[in-house]
Order: structure tokens, then sequence, then C-alpha cells
């Protein structure tokens, strides 16, 4: 698996933490992976929490008019490079 | 259509607002397009078309059926027990194996020129709509109503949230489960309220399509989504009255949603078999005050089961309920075995079921992690599968439950802790999940 981008990292811990993933470490996330279905199998529910987290922390509002919605949430490389695009804090 | 009135809306739409008369039109229309069919399986997401394809069903005498989820499973298994079963959707996704039918975007039908305005006149059959909730038995339990019993249903919760033919309708909630459909379906042909036909989901698309409605405004919607929008920090427009169902409110939540939105939070109480049946205002009082033409008795202490001049027979009610006079009671307790998440029920008894029936799993367990919370929390699991981990069992159980119900923390032991009677005493599978907690960094 492919090492992680500082921010990726981050942005990993991020996930694991407001998703109460208890038994996965950063190192287990693979950056290109699907975030939802396949990969690590998460829902709407998690998509609304990590979006939340997303934008306490950087700033970001997550709106499904964003023409990108679908890309932002494909894997942790995408939500990463999202952040460090749009991030305000 | 009880709520008619020449000129005014029934839905909002990216386009602008769809007039009555528009609305009635496209529902004819739509009505000549379907297909001969036994039943149709309505998976529109659009609200808006998803009533046009429930009014052209009424039309047509043909049953609408409303899966308690999207699973292809699910469909293919509602289908095969319902034999003629056409599936009518806005989407381009297929259930493989089942005929479909598109409903295709409103305003490229056209109405046929100079046409006059047929008011149909609908049969009254006792299964016009099948709702399903999930049984014990592992299958979806069908629940037949008649389309004038879930019309009176919503006049009587219109009159309780003073909804009326100005008011505008956000939900956030789905129209094949019954609290959307009740509120966000029929209390809009009931009454005449106007839809908005998206279904938001991040709090922005929440706080948009609010704005975009017309005051006085209604939101339906779940604690999942009302903690979204609390810890979002969007300015948002007036809302008149915020419902909440599906799962418990914490009353701290309520009354930081009543001042951080400026609205009256009231909660709705119901269920898939009788629909909503009662409403309480969280802040106010832990007391909740049932729709007018519902009546309750106890046969058995805590054991309520009720009658109402909108349901066919009396129903008993799965929670403890502690009847206070005619029109008040409490809720003491939840029915034991349902699990609701983000507005999605399911009986641990089936989820229990499938997780045990998976190739590898030897025995297991799922549970309701922490009951002190309010929130609607996450499924654990503990179990004994050598040979799957994590990943894999993930992979297995999504193919058979909804995503919702996977259990977000997993256990793998090497034998499940057990009394001296062979039962897994709740708490003794708490204290493992918490001990597991601790121990990790």
């Amino acid at each position: 698996m492919e090492t992680l981008a500082p921010l990726e990292q981050e942005v990993a811990q991020l996930i694991i933490e407001t998703l109460h993933l208890d038994d996965m470490q950063v190192s287990e996330i693979d950056p290109t992976a699907p975030l939802f279905g396949e990969g690590l199998g998460l829902d709407s529910i998690d998509a609304l929490e990590l979006s939340l987290a997303v934008t306490q922390k950087y700033g970001i509002t997550i709106s499904s008019q964003d023409p990108n919605i679908r890309s932002i949430f494909a894997s942790l490389r995408d939500l990463s490079a999202h952040i460090a695009a749009n991030r305000s804090r | 259509m009880p709520g008619y009135r020449q000129g005014a809306s029934i839905a909002r739409r990216p386009g602008g607002c769809v007039s009555h008369d528009a609305f009635l039109h496209q529902v004819a229309q739509v009505a000549e397009g379907i297909p001969e069919a036994g039943y149709l399986i309505n998976l529109c997401e659009d609200r808006y078309r998803f009533m046009l394809s429930l009014c052209a069903a009424l039309v047509r005498d043909i049953p609408t059926l409303l899966p308690p989820n999207r699973l292809a499973s699910t469909v293919r298994d509602i289908a095969g027990r319902y034999p003629g079963s056409l599936v009518v959707t806005d989407q381009a996704e297929r259930v493989a194996g089942l005929p479909h039918h598109r409903i295709e975007e409103p305003g490229r039908m056209t109405p046929a020129p100079g046409s006059a305005l047929q008011v149909p006149v609908l049969a009254d059959r006792p299964d016009a709509i099948i709702a399903f909730t999930s049984g014990s038995t592992g299958r979806s339990q069908p629940h037949p109503k008649r389309w004038t019993d879930q019309m009176l249903c919503s006049l009587r919760a219109a009159k309780r949230f003073g909804i009326g033919p100005d008011t505008s309708i956000v939900a956030t909630v789905p129209p094949q489960h019954m609290y959307g459909l009740e509120l966000s379906v029929f209390i809009p042909l009931a009454t005449g309220a106007a839809t908005h036909a998206e279904r938001p989901f991040f709090p922005e698309d929440i706080r948009r399509a609010l704005a975009e409605s017309d005051a006085p405004r209604i939101l339906v919607t779940t604690p999942v989504h009302l903690d979204a929008c609390l810890k979002a920090g969007l300015a948002w427009p007036e809302i008149d009255r915020t419902i909440s169902a599906t799962a418990p409110l914490g009353e701290d939540l309520a009354r930081a949603i009543e001042s951080a939105l400026a609205t009256r939070v009231h909660e709705i109480y119901g269920c898939t078999e009788a629909g909503s049946i009662a409403s309480r205002r969280t802040i106010e009082c832990p007391v909740w005050q049932w729709y007018d033409g519902v009546r309750a008795t106890d046969p058995e202490p805590e054991r309520a089961q009720i009658e109402a001049d909108f349901l066919p027979g009396t129903i008993p009610l799965n929670d403890r309920i502690d009847l206070i006079d005619e029109t008040h009671f409490r809720l003491l307790g939840r029915g034991g075995d349902m699990v609701n998440i983000g507005g999605k029920r399911a009986s641990l008894a089936d989820l229990n079921l499938t997780l045990n029936a998976i190739p590898g799993v030897r025995e297991g367990i799922v549970l309701i992690p922490d009951e002190r919370d309010d929130s609607p929390g996450r499924l654990a699991a503990i179990l004994v599968a050598p040979g799957l981990d994590r990943a894999e069992l993930v992979a297995r159980l999504r193919e058979r439950i909804d995503p919702v119900f996977i259990p977000r923390r997993i256990l793998f032991v090497d034998a499940l802790p057990r009394n001296e009677v062979g039962k897994t005493p709740r708490q003794w599978l708490l204290e493992l999940l918490r001990s597991e907690e601790i121990r990790r960094p």
C-alpha cells in the first residue's frame, strides 16, 4: 500500500476518530480505496458525520450542489485533495 | 384530492413550482404510461416523481409496494412475493431480473393541447399502499393501507402541527418510509401544502432547500440530521416547526435546536403498522398526546393497543406505555428488539440471524453498545469467526443488510461469555466491549 502524505495521515486520523473505527489504524487505510461501499464500507450517516468534522476542522462547507460532490468522498486521497484546495483554516 | 386549490403549488422542484393543476395532468399522463402490472414497487428518489407515481398507481388501481430499503435483495424478495411486480424508478440503476418502468422528468411531459382536467374516481382498496417492516422471521412484513385512511391520518397530523395550504415542507427522510410518506407526500395531498422534491442531505443542502421554500416552513427530519444542522454553524431561515421522528430526540438537543434554529421542535410517535399516532413538543413535557381519533387501551399494564378512525383494526404497540388519561401517555421504554438508525428500522433478532448465517461465523451477537446515549448509536458485534476478518465480514454483511446496520465496532473473540445457563448476558457483552476499548491505545 502507498505511504500517506502528511495531510492524508491527518485526514485518516480524523476519519477514524469521527466514525469511531476503533479497530483501525491510520496505516490500514488505502489512500486510493473507496471510502463508501466497498473499501471502508461507510454509509450515508458516516458521510454526514464526516462532512461535519471536515467543516469544523477545515472550515469547508460541503453541499450536494457542489458539482464534484461524488468525487470529494471517493477516497482518502480525493478528500484530502479537496480539503487542501478549499480549506480556510 | 382534499387539498386541491386552483393556482396553488404542490411541489417545489429545481425548475420551479408545480401547480395543483399541472400535477393532476401529469398524474393522468403517468397513469397512462404505466404498463400492465400486478403491483408497483415505487423506488423514485425525487419526492415529486414518487408522488406522481403513487397517485398514478391509485388512478390505475394498482397497489404500491414500499420496500423498507433499496437493497436489490430486499426488492427482489418483495417482488418474488407479489407476482406481477413492476419497479417504477427515476434512477438509471436497475434491479437485475425485474421489469422496470422509468418515470421521466415531468418537465418533458407536455399536456395534450386543450385537454380538460378529468378528476379520476379512485377505488378504496384495503391494500392500495403496502409498507413493509422487518419481522422476526427475517422477512419484511407487509402492512397494507387504504389511501383514504392515510389521507385522514395525515390530516390529523396537519391539524396537530398547524400545517395548511400555505405551508412549505422540506423533508430529509425518504418518501418510501411511513414517516416521510405521511408528512411529505400525504400532507401535501390532504392540505395543499407544497413539498420540496429534493431530499436534502448535508446541513447546507437542508438550509438551501428551506431558503428556497416560502414561509411558513416545516422541516421533517431525524435526530441525526438535527444534530448535524446544529453543529454546522449555518444561518438558518425562519422555520415554523421542526418535526423529528425515527429515533428518540434528547431534550438537550431539542432545546439547542429550538434556540439555534429559532423553531419549535416536535417529535412524532408512531410505527409502520399504525403510522404516526401521537406527538409532543420535546422541551415542554415528557408526555405524549395521541392524535385526534386515536383511542388507546391497556389490557395488560404497560402493554397498550390502539384503535383509530384511520386504522382498519386494533394494533398492539411494541413499546412499554403508561396511559395517563384518554389523550396522554408516557413512553416508558422502546420495544427491546427493534433498532432505529438514521430513520431505518430493523429487528435485532433478524440482524443476529443474518450475522450467524454468514459462512465462517460460528456464533455471534449484534448489540446496541450504549443505551445511555440518546444519539442514534451504531451497533456493535461480538463474534467467534476464526478465518474471517473485519473487511470480509463487512463485505458479506453488505450483501444482506442495509449498510446503516453494519456493526461499527466488531470484536473477534475466542468464545462468547456465557453464564451458567448458557446465556450471554448483555451486561457481560457490554463489559467486554468496554474492556476492549480501554485496552486499545
